[in-house]
């Protein structure tokens, strides 16, 4: 199965929140989406699942469209990051109610999962959403997902308000999954160091549109952190992609993405150090430096 | 389909236990109102408070359909025509089961009240229609217009109250509401006219609504 976006625009008083995007969601991977607040990221997931209508563009499964089409929908999934406040419809909803809908309307709906993943978090099943902290609505978020089955499954933020083990049982969480169903996953998530070890392909969204849709593994071995005497650093990344270029004195440092042959000129006085996925989102993505 | 039935039919089944509730506390206040030796002519009045009630129940349903159930099922992969199936089930259902419940009563009690009562069932429905109407209409308003939305609702809870505070005082009694609902059966058809108006509003509003409306919880 594919997912496959095209040259979707999502408008909101004149202003594009989504600019020409398009993508292709093979199955069995897991994808990364990061970007910057506002980058657009929750209109993408939004968009994709038919809950938000694009301005213009389509959304296609393996050819069918995904909008009003309930064969499509049964194979998605987009569990949202819950914010439950006083005029939330949501805050007097209990968790067990929550879940029984989703039960109801998700077929591939696994219930002993779901038992599972509700002892496992110790989830209060009997407390409205309101009362609960912002880590255990996470943990509701990632409930349905999982239990979902849905064979395209989305999760929005799904670590936000986690700590560090709740945060690792996910990750483990979604490893298990994703090796016994072969699923597909895209997650998206500002934690991106933790996040990178699971995440096969990255999607890197910056101002409505894609910036980069690359191997995770690839992307990081193709990215250099050059330093060193401003003339030495401008000699040694020459003719290469530079990013986020950032000049102290008469020291420069510099973020580098190799394509495949290429290296850096040979030669010259500068430190090379690799970069991780989340340098090299800020890299592509702070807009600062020259 | 069945997920559609099983969610709605649901929702049918607790709004016309809301009524039931608000309907036996109308019975109950009214018995205090009205003493025990009136308690025929109180048990009489119970299909009329249980369509109040229902009517009640209906409208805030309806209402709060619009900010918690219409975007829950569409965040959960419903299809918008699914969804606005699934809402005119409800309020089908919301109408025609407090309906059938108000023949059987009547049918089942003895007299001349439940007589009455009987040949004014199509004016009981009318309370019943104009609720699921004006409940999603108001919905809507809330949805468009906060603070109409939330004026309407203080009216409603207003005359709410009024009612009530008249059921304790027994100056509402089932004589009472056999006259009131003989008045509306007067006016059956002009009443059903405006609500066909008002109904084709909402179904019409509800459609273009959900075409382009975006999923936020």
């Amino acid at each position: 199965m594919k997912l496959t976006c095209q040259d979707i625009v999502k408008t909101y008083g004149g202003k594009n929140a989504l600019d020409g995007v398009s993508l292709t969601l093979e199955s069995g991977k897991i994808y990364g989406l990061i970007g910057r607040n506002g980058a657009g990221k929750t209109t993408l997931l939004s968009i994709l699942t038919a809950q938000n209508p694009a301005t213009a563009g389509s959304v296609t499964l393996d050819g069918a469209p995904v909008w009003e089409n309930r064969q499509a929908l049964d194979q998605l999934c987009f569990s949202r990051e819950l914010n439950i406040n006083a005029e939330s419809g949501l805050a007097s909803m209990k968790v067990k109610d929550y879940l029984r809908l989703a039960s109801v309307y998700y077929p591939h709906w696994d219930r002993a999962l779901e038992e599972r993943l509700v002892a496992l978090f110790d989830l209060p099943v009997k407390k409205k959403l309101q009362k609960l902290s912002k880590g255990m609505l996470s943990m509701v978020t990632i409930v349905v997902a999982m239990a979902s089955k849905a064979p395209f499954t989305f999760l929005d933020e799904p670590v936000a308000g986690l700590d560090v083990v709740a945060r690792e049982q996910f990750y483990q969480l979604l490893l298990e999954e994703y090796g016994q169903s072969g699923r597909t996953f895209l997650i998206s998530t500002h934690i991106i160091e933790e996040a990178a070890g699971v995440l096969e392909e990255v999607i890197i969204l910056h101002d409505g549109k894609v910036l980069t849709v690359a191997d995770t593994q690839e992307l990081v071995d193709s990215a250099r952190y050059v330093t060193g005497l401003a003339e030495e650093v401008d000699a040694a990344t020459a003719g290469l992609e530079v990013h986020h270029a950032a000049r102290t004195g008469r020291s420069k440092s510099a973020a580098v993405f190799l394509k495949p042959g290429q290296d850096l000129a040979p030669g010259h006085d500068v430190t090379v150090q690799p970069m991780n996925l989340q340098k090299i989102f800020v890299a592509l993505c702070s807009g600062e430096g020259e | 389909m069945v997920r559609g039935i099983r969610f709605w039919g649901r929702y049918t089944l607790e709004t016309l236990a809301g009524g039931l509730i608000v309907a036996l506390a109308l019975l109950v206040l009214s018995g205090v109102g009205a003493g025990a030796g009136s308690l025929p002519l109180i048990l009489a009045g119970l299909p009329y408070y249980m369509a109040m009630g229902s009517a009640l129940s209906i409208l805030m349903v309806c209402y709060s359909t619009h900010l918690l159930y219409i975007p829950l099922v569409l965040s959960m992969g419903s299809t918008r025509r699914e969804a606005f199936a699934g809402f005119l089930l409800f309020r089908v259902g919301a109408v025609v089961l407090p309906l059938l419940l108000s023949l059987v009563l009547w049918l089942l009690l003895p007299g001349q009240a439940a007589q009455v009562g009987l040949s004014q069932l199509p004016a009981v429905a009318l309370p019943l229609l104009f609720a699921a109407t004006l409940g999603s209409l108001m919905g809507l308003a809330y949805r468009r217009l906060k603070m109409l939305g939330i004026v309407l609702i203080m009216l409603l809870a207003a005359a709410v109250g009024a009612g009530t505070s008249l059921v304790f005082l027994g100056e509402v009694t089932a004589d009472t509401f056999s006259a009131l609902f003989s008045a509306v059966d007067a006016a059956l058809v002009p009443s059903l006219a405006v609500w066909a108006v008002l109904a084709a509003a909402d179904l019409l509003t509800l459609h273009f609504s959900l075409r382009r409306r975006e999923v936020r919880l």
